[in-house]
C-alpha cells in the first residue's frame, strides 16, 4: 500500500527530485515517473536522472551539451550546432533511444537522434535508462534510452519567465516560458528563438602553408521551437495533450582539411510531436493510453553537388498499458502498442512503411524485506514477422533500508529493428536484414552515508558487458555502391561509478559529484577480417571522467564543471586516433526576489581553459567562450 | 559510515583506469634512399570528410611499402581523398580529390613545392605538353588547364560534363564523362577547346591507348547496375565506335582498364581481375584472377616491367592491401598500404 501511495502522490503532486537540490543521482527505477504516470520497472536495471536544478544552468543550450558535461557519456559531436549523436556503453548512436515523454525521437529512416536541435529548456527532467532498464519504453535501446520528460505542476499559481541570452560567436537567444492554471487544469507554453553564426576562430595547421588562425564558415545555426501542453485533472484520471514544433536550419561547415565553402552543405528540419494520453488510478489499477503523432520533414541540401534530398516521415504510435498491484509484494503491468511508420522521400524507390507491434508484460514481487525479483517479457510483430522475444531480469538485495544501501543483478535480451534506410535506401537497402540482437549482464552496488545531518555522502558502482550479434554493417557491394548486411558481432564490457557529496548549512550548499566510465568495445566477429578484431571500435573513449561541485549562498551561486574524455580510434585497426581532452566550464550567478518577482543573471564560460580539442577528426570545436543570461521570472 | 564500503567503490574506480599506446617509427634517412629509386606509388584515398587520405610507396629495390610518405616528409596530411599521382620529369602532381587541391612535390623527395588550391573535386592529370596539363574534375562542367612551368592554373576548358579520364592521341584529348555521363569528349589540345563527342554506355570510367593506336573505353554502365557495362573499341583518328563488347550479366560492374607492356593485353576489374587480348573476338567467360574473398578495388601494370598490382580494399576502414601477381595471375607479393588503397603511379 505504501508503494501505491507513494506512486500517486508522485504523480499528482510533483517532481520532488526537481524541487530539491539534487545533482544528478543513481536512483531506483520504481522512483521515476515517465509520462506523468507510475511505472514498474526491472530492479536489477540502472537509471539516473539529469534534474531541472541541473538543467537550470542550460536553457539556452541543448541536449547533447546536458549529458556531455553531466553524465559519463560520450557525445559524438561534429562542433557546435552540428548534428551530436549519443553512444551508451560503448554502443553506438542507433543503438541509444531517445524518447520524448515515452514517444520515440529516433528517426525511423535513420534509426538514431539528433541531440543538438533539442533545446534543454524545454524538458523538465533526463532519465537515463542503461541496457535492460530501457526495455520498459520499447525495444531497441541496446545501450540504454534516454526518456526527455515534461510534467505538470498542480498549483493555482501563474508564472511567467522571459529568458535573454546572448554570447560568443554570434551567439543569442530568447526563451519565454508561461504556466497558469488550477489545481485541476495546467496550461503550459514554451518559445525558444536562438541564432548563432558559430563562426569560432582555430588554429589551421592542416593545410599547406604556416598554421593560421582561421573561423569556422558556414557553420551557422537558427532554431524556433515551440511547445504546448495541457493537463486536465479529475478525480482519479488526468487527460494530457502535448505539441512541439521546431523549424532548424543548419549550415553544414566541412572539415577542415578541405577548403571551406561559403555556401555549402545545409539541412532544414521541421518537427511536429503531439501526444494525447489518458490516464486512469483505482485502487489497485491504474490504466493509461496514450496516441502520438511524429511528424519530420527534413531537406538536406548540397549546392556542390546538386542535391536536394526532401525526406519525409511520419510515425502514428498507439500504446495502451495497465499497471495493477495484486498485493503490498507483487504488481504486474502490462502494455500493448502500435507504431506505423510512413516514409516519403526520394532515396527509396517510392513510398515505404512498417508496422511494429509490441506486447510487454513485466512482474515485480518482493521476497522479503531485503529481497526483490522483477521480470519483464517483450515481444514484436514487425511487418507480420514475430520477432524472438526481449526480457529484462533482476535480482535487488537490499543492505540497509536506510541508507539507500543495495546490490542489484540483471540479464537482458533487448532486439533492434533495421531501420528503414537499411531496408530500402536506393541502391543498397536490404530488406531480407535480420534484427540485431544483444545480451546484457550487470552488477551494482549502491549505498550513501549520512556522516552528518549537513553532510551526506553517496556512491555507486555497476560492472556490465554486451554483447550484440547480428550487427548490421554497411560493406562495399558488386557495384559502385555498398549495401547493408548481418556480418559482425561484437562486445562491450566496463564500469562506471559516481561519487557525490553534498553539504548543507543554513543558507549555504554545496555538491560535488565524480563520475567515472571505462569501457571496452570491439568486434568479436567480423567478415572484415582477423585484424579488427578485439580493437576497441572507432571513436568510443575507454576512459570518460567528469567531475561537478555546484554552490550557492544566499542568492549567489556557482558552479564548476570538468569533463575528461580520453583518445578516440579513427581507424579500425586503432593505428590513428584522437588525443583526449579536458574541458572545463564555469558558472556565476545571483537570483534576486522581490515579492513574486525574481531577476537571475548569470554569465557562462565554456572551455575555460581555451583547450584546442576535436570530437570528430578534422572538425575543430570551440576554444573559451562566454554567455551573459538574464531571466525575469513574474509569478502570481 | 561504514568505511570498508568506500574503500571497496574506490578500488573498483581506481581499479579500471588503464592505458594503452602506439607508435610509427619510420628512418627519414631510409625513407629519403628509398624514395629516389623505382616503385610505385599508391594513393590511399581515405574516407570522405575523414581527412584520411595519404600516400603509400612500394620499393622496387627491397620489396617493401612505405605508409604515409607524404606526412612523414611534409609533416601535414595529404588532405580528403586523394585521388591519383601523375609524374611530369622530376615533379609529381598528386591530385586531391575533395580537399580540390594539387600538391606538386619533386619526384624524389616528396617535398613539397608547390600547393595548387582552388580546384573543383579534381580527378585526374593529363600530361598534354611540356608546358601544358589538363585536370579532370568529378563535379565542374570545365577541365582546368594547368601551367607545368609555373605550376598555376592558366585556364578552362568548357565541356560541359564533368569528367574523368583522359588520354592524349596526337592532339586531341579524350575525356570521359563518368558520373552519369556516356560520352567521350574530344578536346583540341592546340586551341583548348571541345571539338567533338563520342556517344558511348552509361559511365566510361576508363581508357587506354592499344599498340595500334586504338582507344579502348571501359564503361561501367551505371552504378544501379539496370544497364550492361560495355567495352568499346574506338578510331581516335575518326572518332568512330569500331568495336563494342557488351557485358553479358547485369551485375557485372567493370573499372580500372588497363595495358600491359606491349599493350596487346587488356586488363581490368569485374569482382576479379580480368584479362583479354586487344584482337579478342568475345569478352572473356571467365577472371584471370578470382577474388577469393578479397575485394578487388583498383588494378594497375607497371608498363616497364610488366608488374601487374591490385589492391583490396577490405572494407574500406582498415588499412587495405596491395598485392603483386605476374602475368600468370600467380602472386609475387602482398602488403599492407592505408586505407582504401586506389590507384597507382609508377616511378
Amino acid at each position: 500500500m505504501r508503494f501505491l501511495i507513494f506512486h500517486i502522490i508522485l504523480f499528482f503532486a510533483f517532481s520532488l527530485s526537481a524541487q530539491e537540490p539534487s545533482d544528478m543521482d543513481t536512483v531506483r527505477i520504481q522512483e521515476v515517473i515517465v509520462s506523468g504516470r507510475p511505472c514498474l520497472y526491472g530492479s536489477a536495471s540502472k537509471a539516473t536522472i539529469v534534474d531541472s536544478l541541473v538543467l537550470r544552468d542550460y536553457s539556452h543550450n541543448n541536449i547533447s551539451d546536458v549529458l556531455s558535461e553531466n553524465a559519463s557519456i560520450f557525445i559524438k559531436n561534429y562542433g557546435s550546432g552540428g548534428t551530436a549523436t549519443i553512444s551508451l556503453r560503448g554502443t553506438g548512436a542507433g543503438y541509444t533511444k531517445v524518447d520524448w515523454n515515452g514517444v520515440s525521437l529516433n528517426s525511423p529512416m535513420l534509426g538514431q537522434s539528433d541531440l543538438a536541435i533539442l533545446p534543454s529548456g524545454f524538458i523538465d527532467e533526463i532519465n537515463i535508462y542503461y541496457g535492460g532498464a530501457s526495455l520498459f519504453l520499447g525495444s531497441g535501446g541496446l545501450g540504454g534510452t534516454i526518456n526527455l520528460s515534461t510534467r505538470p505542476v498542480w498549483t493555482d499559481q501563474s508564472d511567467f519567465q522571459a529568458n535573454l541570452s546572448m554570447g560568443s560567436f554570434g551567439k543569442y537567444s530568447a526563451f519565454l516560458k508561461a504556466r497558469t492554471g488550477t489545481e485541476n487544469f495546467q496550461s503550459s507554453t514554451k518559445a525558444l528563438i536562438q541564432t548563432s553564426k558559430n563562426d569560432f576562430p582555430y588554429i589551421n595547421n592542416f593545410v599547406p602553408g604556416e598554421a593560421a588562425t582561421e573561423r569556422r564558415k558556414n557553420s551557422s545555426t537558427n532554431q524556433n521551437s515551440f511547445m504546448e501542453e495541457l493537463f486536465f485533472k479529475g478525480r482519479n484520471h488526468v487527460i494530457t495533450a502535448r505539441v512541439w514544433y521546431q523549424n532548424t536550419f543548419r549550415n553544414i561547415p566541412v572539415p577542415v582539411i578541405i577548403q571551406q565553402p561559403e555556401n555549402g552543405e545545409n539541412m532544414r528540419d521541421e518537427t511536429l510531436r503531439s501526444i494525447v494520453s489518458y490516464s486512469t488510478y483505482r485502487s489497485k489499477t491504474n490504466l493509461s493510453s496514450s496516441l502520438s503523432w511524429v511528424s519530420d520533414n527534413m531537406i538536406y541540401r548540397n549546392p556542390i553537388l546538386s542535391v536536394n534530398s526532401k525526406n519525409l516521415s511520419n510515425t502514428l504510435a498507439l500504446k495502451s498499458d495497465m499497471e495493477r498491484h495484486i498485493d503490498e509484494k507483487t504488481s504486474y503491468y502490462v502494455s500493448i502498442n502500435d507504431e506505423l511508420d510512413l516514409i516519403k522521400t526520394v532515396n527509396y524507390d517510392g513510398r515505404k512503411y512498417r508496422n511494429t507491434a509490441g506486447l510487454t508484460f513485466s512482474l515485480n514481487h518482493k521476497i522479503s524485506n531485503r529481497f526483490d525479483v522483477s521480470l519483464l517479457v517483450r515481444d514484436q510483430l514487425s511487418d507480420n514477422i514475430l520477432m524472438a522475444p526481449d526480457f529484462s531480469s533482476g535480482l535487488r538485495f537490499i543492505l540497509d533500508k536506510n541508507r539507500n544501501s543495495n546490490v542489484h543483478f540483471g540479464i537482458s535480451r533487448n532486439s533492434k529493428l533495421p531501420t528503414l534506410n537499411d531496408k530500402y535506401w536506393n541502391p543498397g537497402g536490404n530488406s531480407l536484414l535480420k534484427n540485431e540482437s544483444s545480451y546484457t549482464g550487470e552488477l551494482s552496488y549502491e549505498d550513501s552515508w549520512k556522516i552528518s545531518p549537513e553532510l551526506v555522502l553517496n556512491g555507486q558502482a555497476t560492472i556490465y558487458k554486451i554483447q550484440i550479434k547480428n550487427m548490421i554493417r554497411w560493406t562495399p557491394g558488386n557495384y559502385g555502391y555498398w549495401s547493408p548486411s548481418n556480418v559482425d558481432r561484437s562486445s562491450s564490457y566496463g564500469a562506471e561509478g559516481n561519487l557525490g557529496l553534498s553539504y548543507c548549512y543554513n543558507r549555504f550548499s554545496i555538491k560535488v559529484n565524480a563520475k567515472y566510465s571505462w569501457n571496452h568495445s570491439s568486434l568479436i566477429n567480423s567478415s572484415a577480417g582477423e585484424d579488427i578484431i578485439g580493437k576497441q571500435l572507432i571513436y568510443m573513449p575507454e576512459h570518460l571522467i567528469n567531475g561537478s561541485l555546484r554552490a550557492s549562498y544566499k542568492y549567489l551561486y556557482l558552479s564548476w564543471l570538468s569533463a575528461y574524455t580520453s583518445k578516440r580510434y579513427t581507424t579500425a585497426d586503432n593505428s590513428n586516433w584522437l588525443s583526449g581532452y579536458n574541458l572545463n566550464s564555469m558558472s556565476v550567478g545571483a537570483n534576486f526576489h522581490i515579492t513574486g518577482h525574481m531577476i537571475d543573471i548569470s554569465l557562462k564560460s565554456e572551455n575555460i581553459f581555451n583547450a584546442s580539442y576535436q570530437t570528430i577528426a578534422w572538425y575543430p570545436m570551440p576554444g573559451r567562450s562566454w554567455y551573459i543570461s538574464l531571466i525575469y521570472q513574474f509569478s502570481k | 559510515m561504514n568505511l570498508p564500503r568506500i574503500s571497496i567503490l574506490l578500488a573498483i574506480l581506481l581499479l579500471l583506469f588503464s592505458c594503452k599506446k602506439s607508435s610509427d617509427n619510420s628512418d627519414p634517412e631510409a625513407l629519403a634512399t628509398v624514395l629516389k629509386g623505382e616503385g610505385t606509388f599508391i594513393i590511399n584515398e581515405g574516407n570522405y570528410l575523414a581527412g584520411n587520405g595519404s600516400l603509400s610507396f612500394y620499393s622496387y629495390a627491397n620489396g617493401k611499402i612505405y605508409n604515409d610518405i607524404f606526412y612523414s616528409v611534409n609533416a601535414r596530411p595529404l588532405g580528403d581523398v586523394p585521388n591519383s599521382v601523375t609524374i611530369n620529369g622530376n615533379n609529381a602532381y598528386i591530385i586531391v580529390n575533395n580537399s580540390g587541391n594539387i600538391e606538386v612535390v619533386e619526384k624524389n623527395s616528396l617535398k613539397v613545392l608547390k600547393t595548387i588550391s582552388g580546384l573543383n573535386s579534381p580527378r585526374n592529370l593529363l600530361i598534354v605538353s611540356n608546358e601544358k596539363a589538363y585536370v579532370s574534375s568529378l563535379y565542374s562542367n570545365n577541365i582546368v588547364v594547368v601551367n607545368l612551368l609555373t605550376n598555376s592554373i592558366s585556364g578552362n576548358i568548357a565541356l560541359r560534363r564533368t569528367s574523368e579520364s583522359m588520354v592524349l592521341v596526337a592532339n586531341k584529348a579524350f575525356i570521359s564523362s563518368w558520373s552519369q555521363g556516356k560520352e567521350i569528349m574530344v578536346v583540341n589540345t592546340v586551341t583548348d577547346k571541345a571539338v567533338d563527342s563520342i556517344l558511348v554506355a552509361p559511365e566510361p570510367e576508363s581508357m587506354v591507348v592499344d599498340k595500334n593506336q586504338k582507344l579502348w573505353v571501359l564503361c561501367s554502365g551505371g552504378y544501379t547496375g539496370q544497364v550492361h557495362a560495355e567495352l568499346d573499341r574506338i578510331n581516335p583518328y575518326t572518332d568512330v565506335i569500331e568495336k563494342q563488347f557488351v557485358f553479358p550479366a547485369k551485375s557485372s560492374y567493370p573499372t580500372c582498364l588497363q595495358l600491359n607492356k606491349t599493350k596487346d593485353t587488356l586488363y581490368y576489374v569485374d569482382s576479379g581481375l580480368w584479362k583479354m587480348s586487344i584482337d579478342a573476338a568475345i569478352l572473356p567467360s571467365a577472371p584471370f584472377v578470382k577474388p577469393a574473398g578479397r575485394f578487388v578495388y583498383k588494378l594497375g601494370v607497371d608498363p616497364r616491367y610488366n608488374r601487374i598490382f591490385y589492391t583490396d580494399a577490405i572494407d574500406y576502414k582498415q588499412k587495405g592491401y596491395v598485392i603483386q601477381i605476374n602475368s600468370k595471375g600467380l602472386l609475387i607479393d602482398s602488403c599492407r598500404a592505408d586505407i582504401i588503397p586506389g590507384s597507382f603511379c609508377f616511378k
